[in-house]
């Protein structure tokens, strides 16, 4: 808006009635924003009101001092921010029951399921499958970080039926009663199906609440006839990600906060990937704008597809990456062999993504036939091998299988996840809320560049 | 004066061609060869990116930046990724469509009656009035789109997110538009009728009926036209009060997936989107033409253009 | 005379409706940013003035300061949008003179050539560069193959060949790409009314065509170009999607993508708030130059 003059051209040439006769200028306008503006920080600073950061309980329940909304009080220990204790490899929590699990009945049928999950992450053909033994469409929608999931659920506004998550975040979506308690009467496919160790996790005690959907390491995915060193050779095998700086802009660095500074923290040489030590977070987030500077990373998760194709040579990935890059994505010419892939094998993170069904579900029945489906053996070799590329651990798909059929190639027999490195594995768990905070904000300010 | 020539020659012989040729260069009347290469130039930077990014939507291949034959593949022929049958892609158009549907016709009347009234408001609050119908103008997308956000996930938590929140919130910014376009043919039309219809006896709601909105016919079909294009082209408002996949429109869809390298698909569902929006500008032209047969005040183009600037000087994206 | 009541009928409804959905909206941000966040990362927005939380706010405050967290990314917005601005200015206003005075006969294809990008959705127009920029597109080939990454190189704005690989050059660029049309078209109308007279004046009396550019049309048109870099410079300052399609590196993130990451993505929706408050109030103040500006070139014209 520009003076009367400049407003409506055609106006101003054949009357008189101009913008500024009747009523408004634009000074007029910022005048008044302006007035509104001072006195509204006048009168704040006038009223000596409140100047914190700190969260507050939520629920306005009594909190603070780790207690958070349930005020659990269990050994004392450190929890997060719901107050639900938090879960280490040697120390199992179970989750509070908040709500009741459905009862069993007649599925739901017509209309559709929607799904929360990350892009890429089912195979449409799966999914069209289990729509039409059920009669219903099953529709996903995406999301790109965890942060971002969250952020979005805890706002109430979505509706969705199943959610795919992590571990980690299992308990603040518990807390925030995003999920409801499951009724494995109707998930008989995980007792029968799922390697122990999955189907009745430490996080997850019971279970109550989550199925677990695939295992995966995180590691160093490259095209081996395009990089010039071994990143096999090196220890910890994250050096390959500094060493790259002869490809400039073409490396990747997953779009994952825990992933990204747990990368940072390992090439420090710590393993404790859930540690609070803001010391430890600042030197991990120092090395990342270390490395984006000589390296140039592309902050993202989609390398299953650009390495394939070239456009990203070597990168941090989630070992399914580089299975679903082979299966769905190599550009006709191209052979598997280029693609390798290596992890720390002792210290790196091995673990599990989980299903879970959403508490504002409105066909609940039907979800956890869902989870069932996917927890059937032939369902989820199906899904692994013909698009996602991400192991389930369901007994009897193992390496021998796989590599037997021919379902997987031979140099990528790195990407497979064995039961005892699953068992064992480091992993990225809950935080407390001061140390969520530490996290997020190494990140935030990573990302400023 | 460097002229010695033409004095030798005498005053009024003809100048020779190379001096014609460099008047010809400094004359000032003349047409402005540099100017007029920079606008084509221009021009052609501004729109051959789109009309190739068009072309790669009828590639037979998976290419997205090299033309590869033609085919109607990735609009309705590939059974899995074409627009029409990949379901990401359709709902996408769909709910562009009902969005900008909905907010044209939300947004038209309450801005004609918002522009009828605050045209001839004297008096008390009409200030004040006229500061919040502009003030959407000169916020930016992100600031409002924030606003909007937050106020639907907290205070009007009923509402929620969703086509709901999406739809007030197209109508909300495109209402100032409205406004513009329609104070601008008001302020052409002038009050005179208006007045006789009322001297003759009329009662006001039928000066308002019969007399007022006919004549600003015009200015009401170009502003459903904006309207609705304001409504397709939407990207930060969408974005933000979008609840799932099913309120995901076509820009949305398009940003989501544009550096995930889609398949051509993605260009089909950006050439249907132009297609329509420049259909429906088409049929406005037609319209707004006319209805203004006759009364003068340039071309149509023009005065299109005009309210372009108009709606342009008047707020920013 | 039509009473008057029916005018204020008919403007009530959608007063209301703005009342509601415009400043109501615009005071949740404030609400917010002047409230708490949860332990479970939720913002508990504070409405009552006598509430407010100046924490968010000073937080936020302390972060684009120099030294803070965001002060880098306000420096690169600053400079971008300055960069993009007077790229717009060099581009622009050539292509609105020539349409404004020399277009003649195809004034008409012109002006809607000129017109025909604002039908497009900037997405869109985005979408084609990547298309055009990937590192088998024609664009890149031919900037490529020109050198033009190589100048890029040296004057330090771009680092490799990879023209969608967080260039600051690319960003650059595909802000004056996309926000262009909104500044060719006010200036085409502020010098379309430009008195032609006042030039024929200026070359009577002896003035070479620079110099009657330079000392008539130039101040005359000084409201028009002020107008449209205003224009534009208020829309680039919230903009985060031009860097997330063209770029998508940390390098080249912008205020808009802090706050994007802060609200939509993030556990402190009081932070982005505070910092949104604080962009709208540095955009305020951009404003209220440029109508001081203004302001004194009217006393000036008309004395």
């Amino acid at each position: 808006m520009n003076g009367p003059s400049e407003n409506e051209p055609e106006a101003a040439r054949d009357t008189d009635v101009t913008p500024a006769s009747s009523g408004l200028s634009r000074r007029g306008l910022l005048k008044r924003a302006g007035g509104l503006a001072l006195l509204g920080t006048g009168a704040a600073a006038l009223a000596g009101c409140e100047d914190t950061t700190t969260p507050v309980a939520a629920y306005g329940a009594a909190g603070g001092g780790g207690r958070g909304i349930l005020g659990d009080p269990t050994a004392g220990g450190p929890v997060d921010a719901s107050g639900i204790p938090l879960a280490r490899r040697d120390y199992p929590v179970t989750l509070p029951k908040l709500g009741t699990p459905v009862k069993a009945g007649k599925p739901e049928s017509g209309g559709e399921l929607l799904i929360y999950n990350y892009a890429d992450y089912l195979n449409p053909a799966v999914l069209k499958e289990f729509g039409r033994q059920n009669n219903v469409s099953v529709r996903v929608t995406t999301f790109e970080t965890l942060d971002e999931a969250f952020s979005k659920l805890s706002t109430g506004g979505l509706k969705f039926d199943v959610i795919f998550s992590t571990p980690d975040q299992l308990s603040r979506l518990v807390g925030r009663r995003l999920v409801q308690p499951l009724n494995y009467d109707l998930i008989p496919n995980l007792a029968a199906n799922v390697w122990p160790e999955a189907a009745e996790p430490f996080y997850d005690v019971g279970p109550r609440y989550s199925v677990p959907y695939t295992v995966y390491t995180t590691g160093i995915g490259w095209r081996n006839d395009i990089v010039s060193y071994d990143p096999a050779k090196m220890n910890p095998v994250w050096d390959a990600m500094w060493a790259a700086t002869q490809y400039h802009g073409k490396v990747q660095l997953l779009n994952d906060q825990r992933e990204a500074i747990g990368m940072g923290l390992m090439h420090g040489g710590s393993d404790d990937l859930n540690t609070e030590k803001p010391t430890l977070i600042d030197g991990s987030v120092a090395s990342l704008k270390e490395l984006n500077r000589t390296v140039g990373v592309k902050v993202q998760i989609s390398a299953y597809e650009s390495l394939p194709a070239g456009r990203i040579v070597l990168g941090q990935v989630w070992s399914g990456d580089m299975l679903n890059a082979v299966i769905s994505y190599l550009p006709k010419g191209t052979s598997a062999d280029v693609i390798s892939y290596a992890y720390q094998e002792v210290g790196g993170p091995v673990f599990n993504d989980i299903m879970t069904v959403a508490s504002a579900a409105t066909k609940p029945v039907l979800a956890h036939k869902f989870l069932n489906f996917m927890l059937d053996k032939k369902v989820a070799l199906e899904n692994f091998t013909g698009f996602v590329g991400y192991q389930p651990p369901i007994n009897g798909i193992d390496a021998a299988l796989l590599l037997d059929q021919g379902l997987i190639p031979k140099g990528l027999q790195t990407a497979l996840v064995t039961r005892e490195a699953y068992a064992n594995g480091n992993a990225y768990l809950t935080l407390t809320t001061a140390g969520q905070r530490l996290w997020d904000d190494g990140w935030v300010r990573f990302q400023a560049g | 004066m460097t002229d010695t020539t033409a004095l030798e020659r005498g005053i009024g012989a003809a100048p020779t061609r190379a001096r014609r040729r460099r008047f010809q260069w400094r004359d000032p009347w003349g047409h402005p060869r540099g100017l007029a290469l920079v606008t084509w130039i221009y021009i052609l930077w501004s729109i051959v990116p789109v009309l190739l990014a068009i072309r790669f939507a009828f590639n037979s291949g998976r290419s997205r930046s090299a033309a590869q034959g033609w085919s109607l593949r990735w609009f309705w022929k590939d059974p899995n990724l074409s627009v029409f049958h990949d379901p990401t892609l359709s709902s996408a158009l769909q709910q562009s469509l009902t969005l900008a549907f909905f907010a044209m016709l939300i947004a038209t009347p309450l801005g004609v009656a918002l522009a009828l009234g605050l045209q001839r408001w004297r008096g008390p609050g009409s200030g004040t009035a006229n500061v919040l119908t502009l003030l959407p103008l000169v916020t930016p997308e992100l600031v409002f789109a924030v606003g909007l956000f937050l106020l639907f996930t907290t205070a009007f938590k009923v509402l929620g997110l969703g086509t709901t929140a999406q739809v007030i919130g197209h109508v909300t910014f495109s209402m100032s538009f409205v406004v513009v376009i329609v104070r601008g043919r008001l302020a052409t039309i002038g009050g005179d009728l208006e007045e006789a219809a009322a001297d003759l006896g009329a009662p006001p709601w039928d000066v308002v009926r019969r007399i007022l909105v006919p004549l600003l016919l015009p200015a009401i079909a170009a502003s459903l036209l904006i309207v609705f294009a304001l409504s397709i082209d939407d990207f930060v408002v969408s974005q933000y009060l979008a609840s799932g996949a099913d309120t995901t429109t076509v820009p949305m869809r398009i940003y989501a997936q544009a550096r995930a390298a889609p398949t051509p698909a993605l260009n089909a569902l950006a050439t249907i989107m132009l297609t329509v929006t420049l259909l429906a500008l088409g049929l406005a032209y037609l319209v707004f033409r006319l209805m203004t047969r006759g009364e003068g005040g340039g071309s149509a183009i023009g005065q299109l253009a005009g309210i372009e600037a108009g709606i342009d000087a008047g707020g920013s994206k | 005379m039509t009473p008057r009541w029916i005018w204020r009928v008919l403007a009530a409804p959608p007063l209301v409706w703005l009342t509601l959905f415009f400043l109501v909206a615009t005071y949740a941000i404030v609400s917010v940013g002047m409230g708490n966040v949860t332990t479970l990362f939720e913002p508990v927005p504070h409405w009552n003035p006598l509430d407010w939380n100046v924490g968010y706010l000073g937080q936020a405050i302390k972060d684009v300061i120099p030294g803070g967290t965001t002060w880098p990314v306000a420096v690169r917005t600053v400079a971008y949008v300055a960069v993009a601005m007077a790229l717009s200015l060099v581009i622009g206003y050539p292509v609105a003179y020539y349409a404004a005075r020399y277009a003649g006969r195809s004034r008409g294809i012109v002006l809607l050539l000129l017109v025909l990008p604002f039908w497009i959705s900037y997405i869109m127009r985005m979408f084609a560069w990547t298309n055009l920029l990937a590192a088998d597109g024609y664009a890149s080939k031919a900037l490529n193959g020109l050198g033009i990454d190589t100048l890029m190189n040296k004057l330090g704005v771009m680092n490799g060949n990879d023209w969608l690989g967080g260039q600051s050059v690319t960003v650059v660029l595909a802000l004056v790409y996309g926000y262009l049309p909104f500044f060719i078209l006010p200036l085409y109308a502020s010098l379309d009314r430009l008195d032609h007279r006042l030039i024929e004046a200026s070359r009577d009396l002896g003035a070479s065509p620079f110099q009657s550019f330079w000392r008539t049309v130039l101040p005359l048109s000084k409201s028009g170009i002020l107008a449209g870099m205003v224009l534009i410079a208020l829309p680039m300052f919230g903009d985060y999607f031009t860097q997330d399609l063209m770029s998508g590196s940390p390098d080249t993130s912008m205020i808009g993508n802090t706050i994007n990451g802060y609200v939509q993505g993030g556990s402190e929706k009081s932070l982005g708030a505070a910092l949104t408050m604080l962009l709208s109030v540095f955009l305020l103040v951009f404003m209220l130059g440029y109508l001081r500006s203004m302001r004194a070139e009217q006393r000036e014209a008309r004395a």
